[in-house]
């Protein structure tokens, strides 16, 4: 087992002067795709048992998650922009 | 005034429309062996959204909420695939361009933010056409709502398993887990 680099000050890699860089959402550890479609998969399953409020609530923290892994993937420092 | 029989079997033949639009891209992954990328499970999920404010339609009777969570789910999907449009919308000299293979002369993402355009038409001319059913109805869903409710279902659990066996537990890179 490897273990990580050290975490390099802020500052490094900065031309002196420079604007700091945007803040991005790269050091959250993101959500697992497969489990973001176990959430709509849960949300079927709420709709096949006819309980309505909670596919609803459901459906939202599903579309809230997928939008929060589409931010980690626009601003992450991988090469995630396919 | 009660809705029409057949605007209900329109609904679902949307579902199944969109269903099939994702059984499509299990074949691109599976039949050409091409593995989705991150923006492509991402939209993905937009359409299973869409779906699933359709399926709403089915389980409980038409209403205007329902609609409005179409709607929106067209609307994060298809700013998904405006996304991968954009970063892709500028060829560079000597590479193929776009990503991916093309259909009918345009990409996957093109056809899946026309996809969601449409969706968005198609749910106003819905709400023309509609009466809400009053609070607390359960719908008895026919043979056929009943029947593309399950495919969709079934559809969704086989994209949480593909993409974890594609992925594992965790982010998608390019072409499968992330380093």
């Amino acid at each position: 087992m490897t273990s990580r680099p050290p975490r390099l000050p802020r500052s490094v890699g900065r031309v002196e002067g420079s604007p700091p860089p945007a803040p991005t959402c790269a050091h959250l550890r993101p959500i697992p795709m497969a489990f973001l479609f176990l959430s709509y998969l849960a949300t079927f399953a709420c709709v096949i048992r006819g309980r309505r409020s909670a596919a609803l609530a459901g459906l939202a923290l599903s579309t809230a998650l997928s939008v929060a892994m589409f931010f980690h993937h626009t601003t992450s420092g991988l090469e995630l922009n396919f | 005034m009660e809705n029409r029989p057949l605007l209900y079997t329109v609904n679902s033949a949307c579902m199944l429309g969109l269903s099939l639009v994702l059984v499509g891209a299990f074949y691109f992954q599976y039949g050409l062996g091409e593995t989705p990328c991150p923006l492509c499970l991402l939209q993905r999920m937009g359409m299973l959204g869409v779906i699933l404010g359709l399926s709403l339609n089915t389980a409980f009777g038409f209403r205007r909420e329902h609609a409005a969570v179409v709607i929106g789910a067209a609307l994060v999907g298809g700013s998904f695939s405006v996304r991968q449009v954009l970063l892709h919308i500028a060829p560079v000299e000597g590479e193929p361009t776009g990503y991916g293979s093309a259909v009918l002369g345009m990409h996957l993402y093109t056809w899946a933010a026309i996809v969601f355009l449409t969706t968005i038409a198609g749910t106003a001319v819905f709400l023309c056409l509609i009466r809400d059913e009053p609070a607390g109805t359960v719908r008895r869903p026919t043979l056929f709502d009943r029947s593309t409710l399950l495919f969709a279902t079934l559809l969704c659990l086989s994209n949480a398993l593909a993409t974890f066996v594609e992925c594992g537990a965790g982010a998608c890179c390019e072409n499968g887990p992330c380093p």
